[in-house]
This record gives structure tokens, sequence and C-alpha cells, in this order.
């Protein structure tokens, strides 16, 4: 261990010797023996350690609180859980609910495993296009990593297994480009660009391999829907397709994908130029 | 006596969730109705789990939940930097200045907030001294190495908030 990974490490170490036992601290503490410097540093560390933690923990819960949250307990809408030394009971008593819960869940399981044991049915597009929507309205993280600009995002994704081999339409050249994030879909990956275009226009735009799906959507043309109730535009181009996932109306996507003048596109690795024709618009891509 | 009764459960955590709250939450009602949110989703569950130290994490990961849950409502793009933050290691010189002025709660809960949610998140719990980082890392849903990066990035900032006000 460095001495630069011990700093990382012992910076994550509680006061009181709560972490002492843990592995990684274990032998950051033992550098830090044998290094005064890092002992002095970490000495200090932890000084400023104790005087936040005690101010932090000096704050007090507004006393009302508790008698609210423990009238929660008497509320109607809450039946606090049956206890688990009687639950069982109910099980073998037909005058409970629970044996009818129980028949109820392993009906709904059979019929989940012979579903399962189908033959799975090819990637739709418009299926991946209800999951990427979903994806994009509802998931609790909403990108994986927060990325200034396209070579940066391109990279990221590349070390994690995304599709980093773009080609993008003008407006998503990189300008307003917020992050980025790697998607699992039918076990390929998936990845994500996030965009704030001129300061409030949400756009997220997704790339899979065209080849996962029969009915993948036109090549550089963009076909523009609706998908749980977001406006979408969809195409292909090299082998991959692209969703692009608005938050306002329609009229947006078709107006950052239908842009009157070239504009330069950044690509990761190679450096060669090519036009591309992408519905009736010439664009101009460095890949 | 059952440690894990509603009771029970709200005398021993409420102060330290509401304290975490309120380094997410814009406000103290905001925070205390994270706090009652969180104690109602434990109620409506009945108890799921019977390992009190479980029950610890769950309650932080509910509480964590329900504000970003929040949150994802008001900003569509949480901020997660792309880099390792452990890229840059902390400054190792023994003369790191401490504040002068004696701190209190207020204080540092007022420079905590200042603070990305990135790194706040992860602060607060470390500083309330109850979970080790990989407790964090499971609150947070994020890996045990990302966490110990936050801290240390997020101590350095705080220092620098807390100095400066020093200094005004």
């Amino acid at each position: 261990m460095t001495r630069e990974e011990a700093t990382l490490i012992l910076q994550s170490c509680r006061l009181g010797g709560q972490d002492a036992a843990d592995p990684q601290f274990t032998e950051a503490l033992a550098l830090a023996k044998q290094d005064p410097e890092l002992a002095a540093w970490f000495a200090q560390q932890q000084k400023f350690d104790a005087l936040v933690g005690g101010s932090l923990r000096q704050m007090r819960a507004p006393a009302r609180l508790k008698e609210k949250i423990l009238a929660l307990e008497k509320s109607p809408e809450i039946q606090i859980g049956p206890s688990l030394s009687v639950w069982w009971r109910n099980l073998f008593s037909w005058t409970s609910p629970m044996p009818w819960t129980v028949a109820a869940a392993v009906v709904v399981l059979l019929s989940l495993a012979v579903y399962w044991k189908r033959p799975e049915s090819p990637a739709r597009f418009a299926d991946f296009s209800t999951r990427m929507v979903q994806a994009a309205v509802n998931d609790q993280h909403h990108v994986d990593a927060e990325a200034g600009d396209m070579k940066q995002a391109v990279a990221w994704l590349g070390v994690h297994h995304g599709e980093n081999n773009l080609v993008l339409p003008a407006a998503l050249n990189g300008s307003g480009l917020m992050g980025c994030r790697v998607l699992d879909w039918h076990g390929q990956k998936v990845s994500m660009l996030c965009y704030r275009l001129h300061g409030s226009t949400h756009v997220d735009l997704f790339v899979a391999e065209a080849t996962m799906f029969p009915d993948a959507p036109p090549l550089d043309k963009p076909q523009f829907a609706r998908s749980e109730g977001m406006p979408t535009a969809s195409w292909s181009h090299n082998g991959k397709a692209y969703l692009l996932v608005g938050h306002g109306d329609e009229a947006t996507l078709e107006r950052l994908l239908l842009p009157a003048a070239p504009a330069e596109i950044l690509l990761p690795s190679r450096t060669y130029a090519a036009f591309v024709r992408f519905s009736g618009v010439r664009k101009y891509f460095l890949e | 006596m059952d440690e894990l009764s509603f009771e029970n459960m709200v005398n021993a955590h409420y102060e330290s969730l509401y304290r975490f709250a309120l380094s997410l939450a814009r406000s103290e009602a905001d925070a205390g109705d994270l706090v009652q949110q969180t104690f109602y989703r434990w109620a409506a569950k009945g108890s799921p789990l019977r390992d009190p130290s479980k029950a610890k994490s769950w309650l932080f990961t509910t509480l964590h939940r329900e504000f970003l849950g929040q949150r994802r409502r008001e900003d569509r793009f949480p901020k997660v930097e792309i880099s390792s933050l452990a890229e840059d290691g902390p400054e190792l010189a023994a003369d790191l200045p401490l504040p002068q002025n004696q701190l209190d709660g207020t204080s540092v809960m007022a420079a905590l907030r200042r603070l990305d949610e990135t790194y706040r998140a992860p602060l607060t719990l470390f500083y309330l001294e109850e979970h080790s980082y990989r407790d964090i890392a499971e609150i947070l849903d994020v890996p045990a190495g990302t966490v110990m990066s936050r801290i240390s990035r997020g101590k350095a900032l705080l220092r620098k908030i807390i100095l400066e006000k020093e200094t005004l």
C-alpha cells in the first residue's frame, strides 16, 4: 500500500477504533505507525473529524417529531405486521386469508415458471423503447457519471463496456451534455447520453446494437413516435440503433434532428472524416 | 424486550435519521417529513427485519431513497462525477488548519448543506459515526471505493467552507 492509498483509506476511518479490525484500515494504520509524517497528518484529520462529528451529533430533532412518529403506530392506515411466532399458525387455518394468499401465490409462480420456460422471443425495438423511456423517467439514478464533454463520456462508456462508437446528430455533438450511463437490455449493454440543451431542453439518447432487433428503426431516417407518453425519435446507423427520448414535445426532437446546417461531431479513437447523409441533411463527422 | 419494536426503533434511531435527513433536505420541516415517511414505511411493512444492525441500515437506506425520489421529481440531473475522485489524493500536510472558533451543530450542518449532495450524504453518514464505509456504500448504493473517495474529497471541501466562514 502506498502512502497516497493510505491517506485515502484513513479518511474513512471512524474515531474510537470502530474500524480497526477492518483489513482495509489495518494495513493503512500499520503504515501510519511507521511513517511519522503520515501519522501526524492522520492525527490532524482525526482532530477535525472529532470537531465536526461532535458538533453534528449535538443537533437535536424537534421534540414533537418523536410524538408524531410514535403516533404512526396507532394510525388506522397501518397494521403493524403479525408477530413472527404466530404467523405460521394462520397458514393452516382456513378461516384466515393466509392459505388463500399462499395458494394464489403458488398459482402465480407456476404461471410465471411456465411463461419463462417458453422460448425467448426476440427483443422488439418497441419494448426497448418502452424500457428506455421508463429508465429516462423513473430510474433512481438518471446518470451514472457526469460528463461535460463528449470525449470524456465516450471514454467512460468504453471503460464500462457501453457502446462508444457513436455517430451523432449535430445537435447532440456534446454541447449541453450532462452525463452518461450504461444499461442492460436482454444481456446487451446500452449507452445513454443525457443532455440539457439550450439551458432547458432535456433529452436522453440511447444507443444499442441494431442487430438485437428484428424491427430495428429505419436507416438514417428518424422515425418520430411516442412511448409511455414521451416523444421519441429512432433511427439506425452503422449497425447501431439510436433512440432519442425528449422530456418536452415532439417539435423539440424534430428541431434537434432536422437542423439546417452541417456541424462538427467528435468521435473517439480514429481521426478520419466522413460525410454522412442523414434525412437529406449533410453532417460532418470526425471519427 | 423486543429491540425491533416500533417504539424501540424510533427511540434508537430517530435522532440520527433526522440529522441525516436535515443534511439532505431543504428545511427542518422537509427533514421531519423524511423521517416520518421512513418510519411509516417501517411500520407499514410490519418490521420486516430481525437483525437490529440490518434494521438500522434499512432505515437509512429507505430515508435516502425517499429523498432521492423527492429530488428526482425536482431535478433530473444528479451530479455524479465521471472520474474516480480518488485520482487526487488528499494533501499530506501535518499542519492542516483546524477551525479556531467553537463549532456548533448548526454551523456544521450549514457547511454540510453547502456541499454537493454527492459528498454531503456519505460525509454526514460518516460523521454520525454509526456506519462503516461499507454500510454507507450499501445505504447510498454506490461502490465502497467511491464512498472512500467521496468522503476524502468531501472532507477537504467541508474544511475549506468552514475555514472560509471563519475568515469572513
